[in-house]
């Protein structure tokens, strides 16, 4: 993966190189507003790190003339301004993710290996169960040609339950999946979502697919077929 | 009494009392004017009838002329020598009835002597007549009160309005989103004066605004950048192969002091940003759940380090729990209690955190837990800025719950902790005002 650092402190430029380049990236960095904006808009880089107050170029004003030349590369801001404001500014002028600083150095690769993902697959990855379809790289879910819109959570929840199609899952299980945390046995946090989800699956068509299992956990009933 | 405490209210008050009693008084004065007017009418009546009677009354011979319907009199004559003699006289009861009744008493002096009458007539009519000039005054006085409360009303709004008007534009007035100056209007009134100094101070705050504003982004800026260098700089050299071990242990506690030093810098930028409310509030969807389960993922170390766990509960499990509210203040709001609650919890304990959908659109997260050993927090001084129940060492600035509470109130959202049976509990009830 090829990114571009466009920041102006060259102390933390060189280490953010230093980091990215262990990690195993090509890392190409500039301190200049003007100079990183040539570089994105001439070069393909599948990732531009990009600083907010650089001198010349405001960062904001540098990714409103990027996505105006049509530049599509993903872009993640790295910026000290953390105001709400800020972050709802960059998100709509076209950045996929923003990260305050100071950051953590883990959080800043799992991230970039979240677009990395994306970035990775050239052909799209599709569970079929019936009539339900999930696009797993669009993260897109539709039932009976009806697109439906769900939370994050709720996506992570449908995805593990349709990768275990016809096979019971616990709470546990979905726990660490979704979650990544294991919960006090007390909560119901698995029976909330599976509600919330089953309203979004299940409600208004044919037929139910998510099925509960008394004193086991949860299943996802029906024909299954992968499309990678 | 109830308290008008408009300017509106005021005026029209004023107007109408004034008015009115200007009115009672001038009223007064001519009902009065009225009544003698009339009385010294019938007066003069009575006297031109009492000497035409005098004039045709005679001693010798001795004549005296009889009272004509509705007449009662009697005359009586003093000769020189101080003789009196009583030429006419009505019966008893119309005797009775002339010294009772309104009457006049004219003399005549004439050859013999001198004559005197006491003359009276009924003033029946003259008695309904000012009864029903009383009834219109009365009349006037209740018309005249309510236009004089009418017209207060209507003059009173008149001259308001242009004050309504600055009051109305004043409180629209929002500085984040660079309001504009109030219209002057076209007269050379105080009114002008009162919108011309009112547009001065908008703008003399607009700039003390953006001064700040300006300042937070600087100073946001310059202390976060080199601290921001510091932790990824600790952070890459710890992940180096070719860093000794005895290097990562003081890297390790160098970049938990940096950290330490980020999450105070972040807590003071935050309080000033509170205390001089710069604060915009930028409402979206939140999803409570994930909010909680993220701050839970993210402080994973320390849950697992003093082998804490997290019983989440939802009432009813098929409840709605998204709000429209400022994710960042709400996310930092339940950050604080979940941080401090993996802080001040036993180890091994159980940290309950219960989500509730009290009616539609009104929605409380209560996080529990049990107070750890030497921690004992007066509940009084918990929002105040820097308590420390204990310093716990090297751990926060004291800032937590004072910063979690003013982003409450920001958010209007509403914020109780309470201690009790050494358990704290800290519920944020939330509102859903969506628009």
């Amino acid at each position: 993966m090829k990114i571009l650092l466009i920041e102006d402190e060259k102390n933390l430029a060189l280490f953010v190189e230093k980091g990215l380049q262990q990690a195993g990236y090509s890392v190409e960095k500039t301190n200049d507003g003007s100079k990183g904006m040539e570089m994105a808009a001439s070069e393909t880089f599948d990732l531009i790190l990009l600083d907010l107050m650089l001198p010349g170029i405001n960062g904001f004003d540098l990714l409103k003339n990027l996505r105006s030349f049509v530049v599509k590369t993903p872009l993640i801001i790295i910026s000290a301004l953390s105001n709400t404001e800020h972050v709802v500014k960059g998100l709509d002028l076209g950045a996929v993710d923003y990260i305050k600083k100071p950051f953590d150095w883990d959080e800043l690769l799992a991230r970039i290996r979240v677009i990395q993902k994306k970035n990775s697959h050239n052909s799209s990855g599709k569970i079929t169960i019936e009539d339900l379809t999930i696009d797993i790289i669009g993260r897109k879910v539709i039932r009976a040609e009806k697109e439906i819109r769900l939370t994050a959570k709720e996506y992570l929840l449908l995805e593990y339950l349709a990768r275990n199609a016809n096979r019971i899952v616990s709470k546990t299980q979905i726990m660490e999946y979704v979650w990544e945390l294991d919960f006090d046995p007390g909560s119901n946090i698995v029976e909330v979502h599976i509600y919330q989800l089953r309203q979004k699956i299940d409600k208004g068509f044919d037929f139910p697919l998510i099925e509960t299992v008394v004193g086991l956990g949860y299943i996802l009933k029906g024909e299954k077929e992968i499309n990678r | 009494m109830f308290q008008y405490k408009t300017l509106q209210a005021k005026a029209c008050i004023y107007f109408a009392s004034g008015f009115t009693l200007l009115w009672v008084i001038c009223n007064i004065v001519l009902y009065y004017e009225f009544q003698k007017t009339i009385w010294d009418n019938f007066d003069k009546q009575m006297s031109t009838q009492a000497s035409l009677i005098l004039n045709s009354t005679s001693i010798d011979p001795r004549l005296v002329p009889l009272p004509q319907s509705g007449e009662n009199f009697m005359i009586v004559y003093n000769d020189f020598y101080g003789t009196s003699d009583t030429l006419f006289v009505p019966p008893p009861e119309l005797l009775n009835k002339l010294q009772l009744e309104r009457h006049i008493h004219l003399e005549a002096e004439i050859s013999e002597g001198k004559l005197s009458i006491i003359y009276s007539i009924p003033s029946d009519g003259i008695d309904k007549s000012i009864r029903k000039i009383n009834y219109i005054f009365s009349l006037a006085f209740i018309v005249e009160i309510i236009l004089a409360v009418v017209i207060g009303y209507w003059l009173s709004r008149k001259l308001i309005r242009p004050v309504k008007n600055v009051i109305e534009l004043a409180d629209s007035t929002d500085l984040q989103n660079n309001t504009l100056l109030l219209e002057e209007p076209k007269g050379k009134d105080e009114l002008k004066d009162l919108i011309m100094s009112f547009n001065r101070m908008l703008l003399r705050i607009r700039e003390q605004s953006d001064l700040q504003k300006t300042f937070f982004a600087s100073a946001s800026h310059e202390l976060r950048t080199p601290l921001s260098i510091m932790q990824t700089r600790l952070q890459i050299l710890l992940l180096d192969d070719e860093t000794t071990a005895e290097a990562k242990k003081i890297y390790e506690e160098q970049l938990a002091d940096v950290k330490r030093m980020v999450a105070m810098v972040n807590d003071f930028l935050l309080m000033s940003e509170l205390q001089n409310g710069n604060m915009q509030v930028n409402k979206t969807e939140c999803n409570l759940s994930d909010i909680i389960t993220t701050i839970i993922a993210r402080n994973k170390e320390q849950k697992n380090n003093r082998n804490l766990n997290f019983k989440i509960s939802f009432i009813p499990s098929d409840g709605s729990f998204t709000v429209n509210a400022d994710e960042d203040k709400l996310y930092m709001i339940l950050h604080n209690l979940i941080t401090n609650s993996l802080k001040y919890s036993p180890a091994s304990s159980v940290i309950e955190i219960l989500l509730q959908e009290i009616k539609k659109n009104h929605i409380s997260i209560c996080v529990k837990n049990d107070i750890r050993e030497g921690i004992t927090p007066k509940i009084s001084m918990l929002k105040k800025s820097f308590y420390h129940s204990k310093p716990l060492k090297g751990e926060g600035s004291g800032l937590g719950l004072w910063i979690a509470n003013k982003l409450s109130e920001i958010s209007n959202f509403n914020l109780a902790v309470s201690i009790k049976d050494n358990t704290f509990e800290a519920t944020l009830h939330l509102w859903n005002n969506c628009e």
